[in-house]
């Protein structure tokens, strides 16, 4: 049916269902009667449980590696985190003992103490903290004591401390001048440093934490312009123990003794 | 009707000669059609070498990436740990330049510093006894003699630096160049970074 050489609307459409119609026995015939519909019916299937267990596999190891990578950065902060914590601790006992001894006016008496603990005896220091009245001359109120107080103390342990008379304290030679001989030698003599500490209106402030030994050493002599107070404190890091050494020189040191030239 | 024939008889007659067994194996086109001239049908086909380049090259990128990050993470915070101890050994060493004099107290004879070959700085007595001076190791010998491991790990060198006459300028003219020394204590770090300290002292008389 076809009119000047082309095809009309209403001869295809005959033709279409049957083509159709065709390919539908067609595919009865390749398949059987039902196979239409299971080929259709796997194209639209979910997957295998092979597959499945394959992409859960992979998304374990996925999800392994980058619990993994999560763990490292983790553990990178907590590292960062820690070695700035350390690093802020040690330069914070540095300024502490900086500011107290560069001011000092005399140091005195003095225990080494041992950084590795053979010394018996914990590393300690008298001073004469600062001429706080502007007299020139050394009051008990004016003396202080850093020491290193290992686990013989339970409160405090390990802790680096600073001892000074109360500013509250009523015993009547608060204000009583230390010994005005030779320019205060007093203050390098064992039993008065001794005395001092034993004095009820005696109190500490813990300088550092975490201390586990602590070494002092002083260097004056009567050529010295500038005294000088050099320190080794080993502090508690974690498990282990990091090693700080300082010095600290005076900058208002007074005149030394004769007895200590 | 012979077009007809033509386009619907020949692959049924096919498709059913040959069976359902055989359909299986071959390949399918994108719409779905398989196409006999090719041995498999491409749902079953894997990737490409060429989309298993491109993840490789994609996966290692993004591994290459998070390493470096890892690394340069891990790097800095090892840096600044020893840039700490860096800073802290620095200034112990510049606080004991400080406690010595520019001149040594009149009446007392001038030791040999470390230019004259003293290596024990516990007998420098001035400033410029330290010029040239220069430690290293994983501990610094204490003024008592010990030594004092202060490494986390690494080698410090400490190299000190005494510059004479380093009048500031705004100074010049106003002041004796004489009285001005500029120290400078330079410790390099276990992986090769330094870090200096610079502190001016000026002539004073002190009394003690």
């Amino acid at each position: 049916m076809t009119t000047h050489g082309r095809t009309s609307l209403a001869d295809l459409q005959p033709r279409d269902s049957r083509a159709a119609v065709s390919r539908a026995i067609a595919r009865r015939r390749a398949f059987g009667p039902r196979a239409g519909g299971a080929a259709a019916a796997r194209a639209r299937a979910g997957f295998t449980l092979m597959e499945l267990t394959m992409g859960m596999m992979i998304t374990g190891l996925v999800m392994a590696a980058t619990a993994g990578l999560m763990t490292a950065v983790g553990q990178g902060w907590q590292q960062s985190e820690s070695a700035d914590s350390n690093a802020s601790a040690a330069s914070q006992v540095h300024l502490r003992l900086q500011r107290i001894l560069k001011g000092a006016r005399q140091i005195g008496y003095y225990r080494a103490g041992s950084i590795s603990g053979a010394a018996g005896f914990n590393a300690a220091v008298l001073f004469w903290k600062d001429d706080v009245n502007q007299d020139g001359k050394l009051q008990n109120a004016e003396l202080a004591v850093i020491g290193f107080q290992d686990g013989g103390d339970p409160q405090d342990a390990q802790t680096l401390r600073l001892y000074q008379i109360v500013k509250s304290s009523v015993q009547p030679d608060v204000n009583a001048e230390v010994d005005p001989t030779d320019y205060y030698k007093k203050l390098y003599e064992g039993a008065f440093f001794t005395q001092f500490m034993g004095r009820p209106d005696v109190a500490y402030t813990v300088i550092s934490a975490g201390v586990t030994a602590a070494e002092f050493y002083k260097s004056d002599a009567s050529t010295t312009v500038r005294p000088e107070f050099h320190y080794v404190l080993k502090l508690r890091r974690g498990s282990g123990t990091e090693t700080e050494y300082g010095t600290a020189a005076e900058r208002v040191a007074t005149t030394l003794p004769v007895s200590q030239r | 009707m012979a077009r007809l024939s033509k386009t619907t008889n020949p692959p049924a007659t096919r498709v059913e000669s040959r069976g359902p067994a055989r359909v299986a194996s071959r390949d399918t086109s994108r719409d779905g059609a398989c196409r006999p001239r090719f041995r498999f049908c491409a749902f079953r086909a894997g990737y490409t070498l060429v989309e298993a380049t491109i993840a490789s090259v994609v996966l290692a990128a993004c591994v290459a990436a998070v390493s470096g990050t890892l690394s340069a993470s891990y790097q800095q915070t090892a840096v600044r740990g020893n840039t700490a101890t860096a800073i802290a050994l620095g200034e112990q060493l510049m606080e004991e330049i400080a406690a010595k004099p520019l001149d040594v107290p009149s009446g007392t004879t001038d030791k040999p510093g470390w230019s004259a070959g003293q290596v024990d700085r516990r007998l420098y007595d001035n400033v410029s006894d330290y010029h040239g001076y220069s430690d290293y190791g994983s501990s610094v010998s204490t003024p008592n003699g010990s030594a004092a491991d202060l490494s986390d790990g690494g080698s410090y060198v400490r190299t000190v630096s005494v510059q004479n006459n380093a009048i500031p300028p705004a100074l010049v003219g106003n002041g004796t160049a004489s009285d001005f020394v500029l120290v400078t204590v330079t410790v390099t770090m276990p992986h090769g970074q330094a870090t200096s300290l610079s502190k001016l002292f000026t002539r004073v008389t002190m009394v003690r």
